[in-house]
């Protein structure tokens, strides 16, 4: 099967959705936003250590993506998952106090920011390693082929991530196979800090399954419903068993690739032109009062949200630290 | 509502840092994901933006000030149409255990007089401000 691609500039067309949509977006996006604030303020007060890698600005792509999935579909993707863990569904008190090392968190606060799962939100990380996601989402998508269970594995990678050669092991598998699995390239222009045109020799990056004859198509990251739209037709696309594909979201993250980057490989015009024309949630804001909902529904949201991140917070900082003992616990071998 | 911001921890290992310059001036509309300050620490300089939203009411380590340890009050937040009363010791008056390692040394000298301190009126356009695109 030859390699298509739907080229889908940034800007282009303006995609329906209903307001009650929308908003649900909206929410959502904003959701992320004031937690990732709050993690990485929290940081910057000492109450979370280690690694902490943000995803504010990349917002419309987990949330337009998710809410195309069905029931059981499952994700999987790197360490810049509180936007994916929230958007699955999972508790912000429990991301946040993982993210506090508490023992309330998600991984009993021996995980941290890059090592949180949650089975029954069909969550499977959260992972450090560049890339290693990759394989372990085709093997999500092998089990859901191999028990025909009509259900699909979502799995992200980034544009530092889509040269490593896992990738390309998973991809011709996955082309072989046929396996169920959409790929989406979170690609928001950098690889920690060299800028993807450093890195790659070619930077359309949805054309790298063409080895492999998968099809890929490009997305404005920044606008949730051309996210959406790409995802429905993605997940349609792979659950009717025509095999894998490729979703490249143009994107963009305002903060540094982690907490401790000064990101110096950009200008600071570079960061507010993005946030002044593309800025995903201002975008989605946008659309909704031209659509006529009202101011005060939209200040309603900001509140609820405020309101869900500070007892988050507060929860996070107020919960105890694991017991000693938890360092013999959750290890191969029993000690 | 009024907020503090604090000195952050821009690493695991950082205790303090130098406010290496004002990026707002006192009295300047904050949104969230503004710059505010670059903070020069041991191993980079790096900048901090605002979570909070409202008016930069009172900076409270000068630019040029070394030696600030993490979590002490930098500036002041206010939110929209509030009036902010703020001796000049803030972070005495706060009962901080910790105030400002400056408060012994003179302030350095602004090179402006410090704009009076007014109510914080609603956020209006100045030359300064970066545009923001229309609601």
């Amino acid at each position: 099967m030859s390699a298509t691609r739907k080229n889908r500039p940034a800007g282009v067309a303006e995609i329906e959705a209903s307001p009650k949509e929308l908003l649900g977006f909206y929410r959502d996006m904003l959701l992320i936003l004031r937690f990732e604030e709050r993690a990485g303020q929290m940081y910057g007060m000492g109450l979370i250590g280690g690694f902490c890698h943000l995803y504010i600005g990349q917002e419309a792509v987990v949330v337009g993506m998710q809410a195309a999935l069905k029931e059981g579909d499952t994700v999987v993707t790197s360490y810049r998952d509180h936007g994916h863990m929230l958007a699955c569904g999972m508790d912000p008190k429990g991301v946040m106090a993982e993210l506090t090392g508490r023992r309330t968190g998600y991984s009993l606060g021996k995980g941290g920011s890059m090592h949180m799962f949650s089975r029954e939100k069909n969550f499977f990380g959260g992972h450090g390693i560049v890339g290693a996601q990759v394989p372990i989402g085709t093997g999500l998508a092998f089990a859901h082929r191999y028990r025909d269970n009509g259900l699909i594995s979502l799995t992200y990678l980034g544009g530092g991530a889509i040269n490593q050669g896992q990738v390309y092991e998973s991809f011709n598998m996955a082309a072989l196979w046929k396996l169920p699995v959409v790929y989406v390239i979170e690609n928001n222009r950098y690889g920690m800090g060299t800028a993807i045109d450093r890195a790659s020799a070619r930077t359309d990056l949805f054309h790298r399954g063409m080895a492999h004859g998968i099809p890929g198509e490009q997305v404005d990251g920044m606008n949730v419903l051309a996210v959406h739209e790409a995802g429905l037709a993605a997940a349609e696309h792979v659950r009717s068993g025509q095999g894998p594909l490729i979703l490249e979201m143009l994107t963009y993250r305002y903060r540094g690739h982690s907490m401790s980057d000064p990101a110096k490989y950009r200008t600071r015009e570079e960061v507010e032109r993005v946030r002044t024309e593309h800025d995903p949630i201002e975008q989605a804001r946008r659309r909704l009062i031209a659509g006529g909902t009202d101011e005060a529904v939209l200040k309603g949201i900001e509140a609820e949200v405020r309101k869900i991140v500070a007892e988050a917070a507060q929860f996070a900082q107020d919960s105890p630290e694991p017991d000693p003992s938890e360092l013999w616990t959750d290890v191969l071998i029993d000690a | 509502m009024v907020t503090q911001v604090l000195m952050p921890a821009l690493s695991p290992t950082m205790t303090e840092g130098k406010i290496a310059r004002w990026l707002k001036s006192e009295g300047d509309p904050v949104h969230s994901g503004d710059v505010l300050a670059e903070i020069e620490t041991d191993k980079a300089t790096m900048e901090v933006e605002a979570v909070d939203e409202g008016v930069l009411a009172k900076i409270v380590i000068p630019e040029g000030t070394d030696h600030v340890a993490v979590n002490t009050p930098i500036a002041v937040i206010a939110g929209d149409g509030e009036e902010v009363a703020l001796p000049d010791t803030a972070p005495a008056a706060n009962g901080h255990q910790q105030p400002a390692p400056e408060a012994p040394r003179a302030r350095p000298v602004q090179p402006a007089p410090a704009p009076p301190r007014r109510p914080a009126p609603a956020p209006r356009r100045r030359a300064n401000i970066r545009a923001r695109p229309a609601p």
